[in-house]
């Protein structure tokens, strides 16, 4: 009985120890014939295997026999599956493993995009840049206003791309639209964006060429993604020269909820420092934000974010047809605005994005004894799927609803009370696809489907890009695409039947990032049509509102960033030409508009003081001079401003790791900076049209705050916890 | 009769079986953290096919995820370095998922935060420095005497408070703390963590400067 137990056992486990080892031994090479180092090899189930040697070649034993499954697997390339049958003695092998497809750092399309972004990928701008440049003064246009392709427009803080309006830039948060992104403001006073950079962990800026994702945006579109959910519970406290805030944010496991309250009030610092504007009442901004994040599952994650934004202020602008009488303009605004957007990986080949986003900004402007009351609101809901289709595809589609209302009340004193307004309900559809023929070449094919309740029309929109990798620094990208964007409010209301304006862009690029350097080169051409056009902007007869604008755009933009040269410093070039003709609006034929100008150069530079823990910065700023009207000579758009210059200084000093003063201030040597003029309307006796040359609103614009990070489980404490 | 035989048989050689597959893997397991130290590249793929056939184990898990960590930190460039954090974090994701209450896990984490910070520290101290403090702060509450989540806490809290001037005192007093407890490790007894030791003596080096 015994015996016979034995015998079974022993027999049971005979095969493995009497037939004897196995020698694999051979050489892992790539398809080109390289060989590859450290490349894991093994039999499938077992212990048995190694790592293959500096020159390609492995060679292990095995006891295993028959029929198995050699694995081959090594980081940046398919792992490969081979059947052996192992019979005793030696197994020469030799072993090919395929580079796989990388879709998120291999070949990526660079025509027109700036990506300032997260951890992994190699980018041109990094998402503290937007903070720590010394034109900023914490804004995130100004940031994006030292990128190539973008033009100075001193007189009015917008984003201006290639050689198109300020409008024509359109701003995504987390892929919903945002309406009114910039304060509302009088003619000539700059503005700024909205938003805090703090709010973001990455940014898109597109110049031109974007994805069929995005419409409603002639020449650019601003991309920012917001943070995800909170690291930990803090508070933050920032004292400024111009006012201060407070926020709170409280941490839980799965969730996150923060709140601000934010109050600037520019009166104390104008009263100090000497302004050219004549202030009566200088701005006050009340902003409350609320950022809410959940975690719902692994992958799903929930985001609100919603901001509420009232500021007002009253200017005494000279009037120049009243022999320099002043008019009072006020300007107050109400802007309320809501993101509430969900992400989720759905399985291995999809992820679904979706959300809501509403807009509503009601101005109540006063000129002298009239007011002027507009109510924009806006809200767009979008769903869009990613699909992984293959090894080599990936698919983005999405459907998009848009609904806006715009209203205008003039109650103008001594006449009527007027009331206009319109409604526009757009849907789009989108898809989008990927090609990634190999590791250096990717191709992208969309189209952009959209249709306008108001004027009940469809248009298609397509879109192609493809990037081809030279090597592992450089490579080529291109850009086609048709893009379109609805009339202004100020012209729908006037012509409901306008139709949207179109531009066509043409880009080719190139660009080198090399070891912390970055050099980008981009040559592109832009065709306007279909520009709204009318002889005189205050003539309300629709029936002289059409869509016969015409322009062209062409140009090229340089962008050269280097943070290795020299230790502690980082610094960046942009370089922009355009050469820019419309005729559009009131235009009386081709002529390059006034916010051109044919070049722009920026140089930013930042140094890090590391034993004074301080960290200075420099932003140059150039632009060639613009055209404008004078009526006093004889042609159209005949005249040049004087170039403009801005040398502007920051630094930031690490008081203790969560202290931070902060200083900056524009325009350091106090240059008189001239944006163009103002003409009367009518002659004088002598037949001159008298002018006011359109300023800066004060020499310079000094800024100092001080920003503290509160913890209570933060890492000073977590020390004493222990 | 002959039913109880074929049945104890079978248990017993199903047993034999396991008891061979468990030597098998503890010889796997003691191989390749013998080469740990010497040969991480090699280390990291023994550990990496233990755990592709010993799917239910952390340790080897935690092991080629270790062995990709301290890679990174010798490779020569930014890419390489976040090709291997990467691959890193899977296996660490694996062992999360196995033990996701394992003080050395968690510790682990915030470890690969840190190597990834350690690539470029200009650009990612801001975003992954709390990142990987929230990580030791977890893995020091699960487990207060864990001398590896101490010692990597303190060397990043030393780190901060060196670069902003302020003292360095409670750093230093939680890496000395760790000492004791690191020499009490008993090596080779399982395949529980013991490294980190020589990081620590180091960290204290640079205190008593």
């Amino acid at each position: 009985m015994q015996r016979q137990l034995l015998t079974l056992l022993l027999s049971l486990l005979l095969p493995v120890t009497i037939m004897g080892q196995t020698i694999l031994s051979g050489t892992v090479t790539d398809t080109k014939g390289e060989t590859i180092p450290g490349a894991n090899i093994y039999l499938k189930d077992t212990f048995d295997g190694t790592n293959s040697k500096a020159d390609g070649t492995f060679s292990f034993e095995t006891e295993e026999s028959g029929d198995m499954m050699l694995i081959v697997s090594f980081i940046g390339y398919k792992t490969l599956e081979k059947p052996v049958s192992l019979k005793g003695g030696t197994l020469q092998l030799e072993l090919v493993i395929t580079e796989e497809i990388n879709k998120l750092d291999g070949v990526t399309i660079s025509a027109g995009a700036f990506e300032a972004s997260d951890v992994k990928k190699v980018t041109v701008l990094k998402p503290l840049d937007i903070v720590t440049t010394a034109s900023a003064a914490g804004d995130i246009m100004g940031a994006i206003n030292t990128l190539p392709g973008t033009a100075t427009v001193g007189e009015s803080g917008r984003l201006f791309v290639r050689g198109g309006e300020g409008y024509e830039t359109k701003v995504f948060i987390d892929g919903l639209e945002v309406r009114n992104a910039f304060g509302t403001t009088a003619p000539n006073v700059p503005t700024r964006g909205r938003f805090s950079p703090f709010l973001f962990k990455g940014t898109v800026f597109s110049t031109g060429g974007y994805s069929a994702e995005y419409g409603q945006a002639l020449s650019s579109a601003l991309v920012l993604n917001s943070n995800d959910i909170a690291l930990q519970s803090q508070g933050d406290i920032s004292v400024m020269s111009v006012g201060g805030d407070a926020a709170y944010t409280k941490k839980w496991e799965n969730t996150s909820l923060s709140g601000k309250i934010q109050y600037t009030d520019l009166r104390p610092y104008q009263d100090l420092v000497t302004q050219y504007f004549d202030w009566e009442q200088a701005p006050v901004g009340k902003v409350g934000e609320v950022v809410f994040r959940q975690k719902v599952n692994t992958n799903g994650l929930l985001k609100v974010y919603a901001n509420m934004d009232l500021s007002d202020f009253i200017i005494r602008q000279p009037n120049i047809d009243s022999d320099g009488q002043k008019d009072t303009i006020s300007v107050g605004n109400d802007y309320f605005y809501l993101n509430a957007s969900y992400k989720d990986i759905l399985s291995k080949k999809w992820s679904v994005r979706g959300g809501i986003s509403t807009t509503s900004s009601h101005d109540m402007f006063r000129f002298n004894s009239d007011d002027i009351d507009e109510k924009e609101k806006g809200l767009h809901a979008k769903v869009a799927f990613n699909w992984d289709a293959g090894e080599k595809v990936t698919v983005n589609m999405g459907q998009e609803y848009y609904h806006k209302n715009f209203r205008r009340g003039l109650d103008l004193s001594g006449g009527d009370l007027l009331r206009f307004d319109f409604t526009e309900n757009m849907t789009s559809t989108f898809a989008e696809a990927d090609y990634f023929a190999s590791n250096a070449f990717v191709l992208r094919a969309g189209l952009r489907l959209e249709h306008s309740s108001l004027l009940n029309r469809s248009w298609v929109s397509p879109r192609l890009a493809m990037s081809y990798k030279l090597d592992e620094k450089g490579q080529f990208s291109l850009a086609y695409g048709k893009f379109l964007q609805s009339a202004q409010n100020d012209y729908a209301l006037v012509n409901r039947a306008l139709q949207p304006e179109q531009a066509t862009h043409y880009i080719l690029n190139y660009q080198y990032i090399h070891d912390q350097r970055v050099f980008r080169i981009e040559s592109y051409l832009k065709q306007y049509d279909d520009l709204v056009k009318f002889t005189n902007p205050n003539d309300f007869n629709p029936v002289n509102y059409s869509n016969a604008g015409t322009g062209e755009a062409k140009g090229v933009d340089i962008f050269w960033r280097d943070s290795k040269t020299i230790k502690q410093t980082d610094y960046w070039i942009s370089y922009s030409y355009v050469d820019s003709e419309r005729d559009y609006q009131d235009f009386n034929g081709q002529a390059t508009p006034g916010f051109v100008s044919k070049h722009n150069f920026s140089y930013v530079v930042k140094h890090f003081i590391e034993s004074l823990r301080v960290q200075v910065g420099a932003t140059y700023n150039f632009a060639s001079p613009r055209l404008f009207h004078n009526p006093n000579r004889a042609g159209f758009q005949n005249d040049k401003t004087p170039e403009f210059h801005d040398l502007s200084l920051n630094a930031a000093i690490l008081i203790k790791q969560n202290i931070i003063l902060y200083f900056s201030s524009s325009n350091i040597f106090g240059r008189d900076n001239i944006f163009g003029y103002d003409f009367a309307s009518q002659a004088d006796n002598n037949g001159y049209y008298a002018s006011r040359p359109i300023r800066q609103g004060a020499k310079r614009f000094i800024f100092a705050g001080l920003f503290i990070t509160l913890t209570k489980d933060g890492q000073e404490n977590q020390l004493d916890n222990l | 009769m002959k039913k109880i035989i074929v049945l104890v048989t079978l248990l017993i050689s199903g047993f034999a079986m396991h008891a061979q597959g468990q030597e098998a893997y503890m010889k796997a397991m003691g191989k390749a953290l013998s080469t740990l130290g010497s040969d991480p590249q090699s280390a990291a793929g023994q550990f990496e096919r233990i755990a592709a056939k010993v799917k239910d184990q952390w340790h080897p898990h935690y092991y080629a995820a270790l062995s990709y960590i301290n890679m990174s930190f010798n490779a020569a460039d930014l890419k390489t370095k976040d090709e291997l954090t990467t691959k890193a974090q899977t296996y660490i994701d694996a062992a999360l998922k196995l033990q996701p209450n394992n003080a050395e896990v968690v510790a682990l984490q915030g470890y690969n935060y840190m190597a990834q910070l350690a690539a470029d520290p200009g650009s990612r101290g801001q975003m992954l420095s709390p990142k990987a403090m929230q990580q030791f702060g977890k893995a020091v509450s699960m487990a207060p005497e864990n001398p590896r989540a101490m010692a990597l806490m303190a060397q990043m809290q030393y780190g901060t408070a060196q670069f902003f001037g302020s003292p360095t005192d409670k750093p230093c007093e939680m890496v000395r703390k760790s000492i004791p407890i690191f020499e009490a490790e008993e090596k080779g007894k399982s395949f529980n963590p013991t490294w980190g030791k020589e990081m620590a003596e180091g960290l204290v080096g640079q205190c008593d400067k």
